[in-house]
């Protein structure tokens, strides 16, 4: 397997998976600046980082298994991976987390609101949902 | 001489950390129960994977720089750079979906 085939795999796969899961749900505007502003932040705090750690040698890549190119010493499968897994735990999390908001919205709408209420519901998580 | 990896590891991953409970402690404390899951939950699946592309020789480490502790063929550094950036990420998100919202 390359380095490649093991994002493809690993990473993008289950990626793929979420997103045709939540779809409409990640039309949101609020998730995706966060998660853009959090995934930019996770690449250019990684590279150095792995920068220093591949010209010290603390871990190395097989040139066969990857494109056989560095950036900055760094194979740009490496950058891949984290945008990926940054993309993945915010995906996921942001899918566990409205999740449980959608829910305890359905809650509060069905015990205290007659079903065609005509007065807009206050709770700061409704709120929340619209606006975004 | 440089850095053991575990020693570089954690003076990368820490400080964030810290940050993230100075700026929304309130928040990750009170809403614990939910990313602490999802952290954890990555980390595994993450190690898992390490192991997949350890053992297909994609990459590799110097031993020398390791404590010498192993999960099958992944050290265990890997389980805590998997483990500390995950949580790095999902605190992220959850501090800053709260702190605009509430």
């Amino acid at each position: 397997m390359t380095y490649a085939g093991f994002l493809l795999l690993f990473l993008l796969l289950p990626l793929a998976i979420l997103v045709a899961i939540l779809r409409k749900r990640l039309l949101n505007r609020r998730y995706l600046t966060v998660i853009s502003v959090l995934t930019l932040v996770a690449l250019l705090y990684m590279a150095p980082w792995d920068h220093f750690a591949a010209i010290w040698g603390l871990w190395s890549w097989t040139n066969d298994h990857t494109w056989g190119v560095r950036w900055w010493s760094i194979p740009p499968e490496e950058y891949l991976f984290c945008v990926l897994e940054a993309l993945l735990a915010i995906t996921l999390t942001y899918a566990v987390v409205t999740k449980k908001d959608i829910r305890s919205d359905l809650n509060i709408a069905n015990s205290t609101k007659p079903y065609n209420s005509p007065v807009p519901m206050k709770d700061e998580k409704v709120d929340r949902e619209v606006k975004s | 001489m440089h850095w053991p990896y575990m020693a570089f590891l954690l003076v990368w991953a820490l400080p964030v950390i810290v940050v993230q409970w100075l700026v929304g402690g309130k928040y990750l404390w009170r809403e614990r129960g939910q990313w602490m899951w999802i952290a954890l939950g990555l980390c595994l699946y993450f190690t898992l994977a390490d192991a997949v592309a350890i053992r297909a020789n994609i990459w590799h480490f110097d031993t020398r720089s390791l404590l010498g502790v192993w999960l099958g063929p992944v050290p265990i550094e890997e389980v805590f750079f998997y483990l500390l950036t995950a949580t790095m990420l999902v605190q992220g998100f959850v501090i800053i979906r709260r702190g605009n919202t509430s």
